[in-house]
């Protein structure tokens, strides 16, 4: 018997991915430890190892068709002297599958059943009557909802799993309002008005974006968000940073930006102020004792939060050095989960925009993100005169259920300390 | 090459709809399978219990409509049965369909051994003469009937259900102990025959499973067919003579001595599993059954058990279903659909039959959710009235905030036949909206099917 490439689960929780590509060819040979697919999961693209030596017998799914759940099996490899004609029957999944809308006496039900492709992005959500009426009641976003039934059909038991999810992580979010009645016409229609495939204006929401639109929905509807804003004079941290990209210019790798800094700053600031650091879960506040900090990088398919782990302990150049490399893997899609999952602190730096300052939603389920913006030359008045001062406006948007106003002020207090004085980061860390 | 060299993927033990589901499933992918049969392939069900007593309750069901002749303005002056041949007709059934499943074993190349089977390891099954092996080991020996101590079965007086099945003459006064499925079909079946049937039932309500109102009417139909039933009584014997037996029931206001010249027990059903190794292996038990997982798991690895041996409600369906799930985990298969307990439909072949599934409402009060329920009865309904068939209702029971079809219950002709509409829309997760936007055809009695939802949300039209 050929061995069975299944889809495994790359992540804990993962659940269906797209495979983004093949690394190998139908008739490779393959070696132990071979890289021979990669899939795309909701926030990266993880690389898949051979499960045994041989030759890859038959790609199964093909790279970018529709959705495969785990277990899924994806590819067949042949063993040594295994006679190929054992590959023959095996139904195939091309990327015409997920584009092309399939009628329904075309289908094999033996296909249905090898490979339970799921709805592919842009098709309507197949749901049962109950699953949307329960998802209606409970606010669920039935797009948001993996469907184990049948051709992968949304059931009550995956919108109650959804539900429960939820319950854990927030328990607002689910209240049902007096207005969410089973009065089943109004929200059934609204749940029912899915993408229509034959208008072309139409995106698809990618993994993604779906993933981004509900977090950040669930934050900025249940998190209490205020925001405090400082202005931070750069000067002494241009001069500073000035003479160490000079000082190591012959270096490769050594280029202080202005936001390594700033997560420096943050993490020290945090290190005083450990308030910050915390969370709000059912239970009771729960305080993070490490100091990982998410970053924020923009990527063409949307936000990503790679994060700097104990930060507050990372010497300049090698927290520069880790952020520059998170930054590639970020856009070249190589992150790998444990680099952006946690971090109790996310930086959301828009300087290099020309922005000036603006309000972050926070990263649930963090309790703050500190939005930085362009340092620019404004007028100060010092000692009675006006003079010219390079000026960083950051604001931090802070979860009131944890934070109090007078903390966070006191943390952007001594942020701007550190920003303004940077020679005192030298004193902290590393320890 | 040697039986006992053969190494198969699954062995098979017990053929009844449980056993023999499993190994057509597995042998249609592709695993080697022997399935090993000390009886008749079938079954109980097969052969000794649902179609047979279908057969015979047809009968019974013949002989009640002649008397009815008149309502219907036929002219019937005198009508017989003949015992024998009635009897002869259900044997000849299931020796037909017995048939059938040998050849359906034949055709899948499911490898057949008429004999005892022993558990020995998890890999190994004892044959009287030669040791099977196997990757994985099937129990799928089903149920035996419970036997009230001192009252064994002797084929005389006192009838097990292959003797019920198979008499020899009427009984005049016959005694069935427990008002479940079994004993009430059986008390309809020589009801009709003319034997003066008493039932015995210990608990408050007769078929105490199903839903109170169902149950109560059902009562009230079977007292007005001539049967005479005690609920709420205990049975004592007292005498058993060469022609006769006497028994004393109490119950909380009377005390009364009845002599009978048949009995039957009909007092439930524990797994068959004595003398298949269970023991040696360790394999757990729990009232009776063999404990499973919703894999048909036992804690045994590689042995699995399906149907009526690993637990209520023991009814083929579920043991067919159970051979399915326990192959495609043999297999190793994605996604499997567990099973449901509250999609199982259960049916009654009494007169009238009696079906339901899911919750009674007694079970959903219990379950706090909010509720809401429809009833319509038959004799609102055109074709029953048309078909002089007017006895019975269906009662449905909704989710108040969801719309669920948390449980139906149905009594009158041939709602035996009309179930599964239900459970097709159960299953599919239908909720009362779209299940009144079916269009049921007319003149059928299935409209009340339609009628009793509509009335669950005050919308039936014919009421």
């Amino acid at each position: 018997m050929p061995i069975e490439i299944k889809l495994p689960e790359v992540v804990s929780g993962f659940e269906s991915g797209v495979i983004a590509s093949w690394c190998v060819n139908e008739g490779d040979n393959i070696k132990e430890g071979d890289v021979i697919f990669e899939v795309e999961t909701d926030k990266a693209v993880i690389e898949v190892e051979t499960p045994g030596a041989g030759i890859l017998g038959k790609i199964l799914v093909d790279s970018n068709s529709s959705p495969v759940a785990v277990d899924t099996i994806v590819g067949l490899i042949l063993l040594e002297n295994e006679d190929p004609s054992v590959l023959s029957n095996e139904p195939v999944i091309t990327n015409n599958d997920a584009n092309t809308p399939v009628s329904v006496s075309d289908v094999k039900p033996d296909k249905i059943q090898a490979v339970p492709s799921a709805s592919s992005g842009a098709s309507r959500i197949i749901a049962s009557p109950l699953a949307k009426v329960i998802a209606a009641n409970n606010n669920i976003n039935l797009s948001n909802v993996v469907g184990t039934g049948p051709r992968n059909r949304i059931l009550k038991a995956d919108v109650e799993n959804v539900i429960d999810n939820k319950s854990e992580a927030s328990p607002a979010i689910i209240t049902t309002s007096a207005e969410n009645k089973p009065d089943n016409s109004v929200p059934l229609d609204e749940v029912a008005s899915t993408v229509n495939a034959e208008n072309s204006d139409i995106t698809p929401h990618t993994a993604m974006r779906k993933v981004i639109a509900s977090r950040l929905t669930e934050s900025k509807t249940t998190i209490p968000h205020f925001y405090v804003s400082i202005d931070c004079e750069v000067d002494n941290l241009n001069l500073l940073r000035a003479e160490f990209n000079a000082f190591y210019k012959d270096h490769d790798n050594v280029k202080l930006t202005v936001n390594d800094f700033v997560i420096k700053a943050v993490a020290l600031a945090i290190n005083k102020h450990p308030e910050i650091n915390s969370m709000w879960l059912n239970e009771g506040v729960k305080k993070n004792k490490d100091i990982d900090i998410s970053v924020a990088v923009s990527t063409e398919d949307g936000l990503m939060t790679p994060i700097v782990f104990n930060a507050d302990r990372q010497g300049l150049i090698t927290l520069s050095e880790n952020m520059k490399s998170l930054v590639s893997k970020t856009r070249s899609g190589k992150l790998q989960p444990n680099e952006y999952q946690g971090g109790g602190f996310t930086i959301s730096n828009l300087g290099m925009y020309d922005i000036d300052s603006f309000n972050a939603i926070i990263n649930p389920p963090q309790s703050c993100i500190l939005a930085v913006g362009r340092a620019k030359k404004i007028p100060v008045v010092k000692d009675d005169q006006i003079v010219i001062a390079n000026v960083m406006n950051c604001t931090l948007s802070v979860d009131h259920r944890v934070i109090d106003g007078s903390v966070a002020a006191e943390f952007l207090q001594t942020f701007k300390f550190y920003i303004e004085n940077p020679k005192h980061m030298m004193l902290f860390g590393g320890e | 090459m040697k039986s006992t060299d053969i190494e198969y993927d699954v062995i098979v033990i017990g053929g009844g709809p449980g056993g023999y589901v499993s190994a057509i499933k597995a042998a249609q992918n592709n695993l080697k399978v022997a399935l090993v049969e000390k009886d008749k392939m079938g079954g109980i069900c097969l052969n000794w219990g649902c179609i047979p007593t279908k057969a015979l309750l047809k009968s019974g069901e013949f002989i009640n409509k002649l008397h009815k002749a008149n309502d219907y303005g036929v002219v019937v002056d005198k009508f017989s049965f003949d015992l024998k041949a009635i009897v002869n007709r259900s044997r000849d059934i299931s020796k037909n369909l017995n048939k059938g499943v040998d050849s359906l074993m034949k055709k899948n190349g499911i490898t057949i051994f008429n004999d005892t089977a022993k558990i020995i390891s998890n890999h190994k099954v004892a044959l009287s003469n030669q040791t099977l092996n196997s990757k994985n080991i099937v129990i799928a020996t089903g149920s035996k009937s419970k036997i009230i101590p001192g009252l064994k079965p002797d084929g005389n007086i006192v009838w097990d259900y292959r003797n019920a099945m198979t008499p020899k003459k009427v009984p005049e006064n016959l005694l069935i102990i427990g008002a479940g499925a079994i004993g009430v079909e059986f008390a309809c079946f020589y009801n009709s025959l003319g034997s003066n049937v008493t039932i015995v039932e210990n608990q408050e309500n007769i078929l105490s499973t199903e839903d109170e109102d169902v149950s109560a009417l059902a009562k009230k139909y079977f007292i007005k067919l001539g049967i005479s039933i005690f609920n709420n009584t205990k049975v004592d014997l007292i005498e058993k003579a060469k022609d006769s037996i006497t028994f004393e029931l109490t119950s909380e206001n009377f005390k009364q001595t009845k002599v009978f010249d048949k009995v039957i027990m009909a007092i439930g059903v524990s797994g068959n599993f004595d003398n298949i190794g269970l023991e040696t292996l360790g394999i757990k038990t729990n009232h009776g059954f063999i404990e499973t997982n919703e894999f048909m798991q036992t804690n045994v690895p590689h042995i699995y058990a399906i149907g009526d041996v690993a637990g209520a409600p023991c009814l083929a369906h579920k043991a067919s279903h159970e051979g399915v799930i326990c192959i495609e985990k043999i297999l190793n298969k994605n996604n499997i659909k567990t099973l449901n307990n509250n999609a199982i439909p259960s049916c009654i072949y009494s007169y009238p039959q009696i079906a339901s599934l899911g919750l009674t409402e007694k079970a959903v009060i219990a379950s706090g959710e909010t509720y809401t329920v429809g009833n319509f009865p038959f004799n609102a309904n055109g074709k029953a009235i048309a078909s002089n068939e007017t006895d019975g209702f269906i009662k449905t029971l909704f989710s108040a905030n969801t719309g669920e079809l948390l449980g139906v219950h149905m009594i009158g002709a041939e709602v035996t036949e009309m179930i599964q509409g239900y459970a097709i829309g159960k299953e599919l997760e239908t909720t009362s909206v779209e299940l009144e936007h079916v269009i049921f055809p007319h003149p059928t009695m299935s409209e009340a099917m339609h009628e009793a939802v509509l009335d669950a949300s005050d919308k039936a039209i014919h009421i």
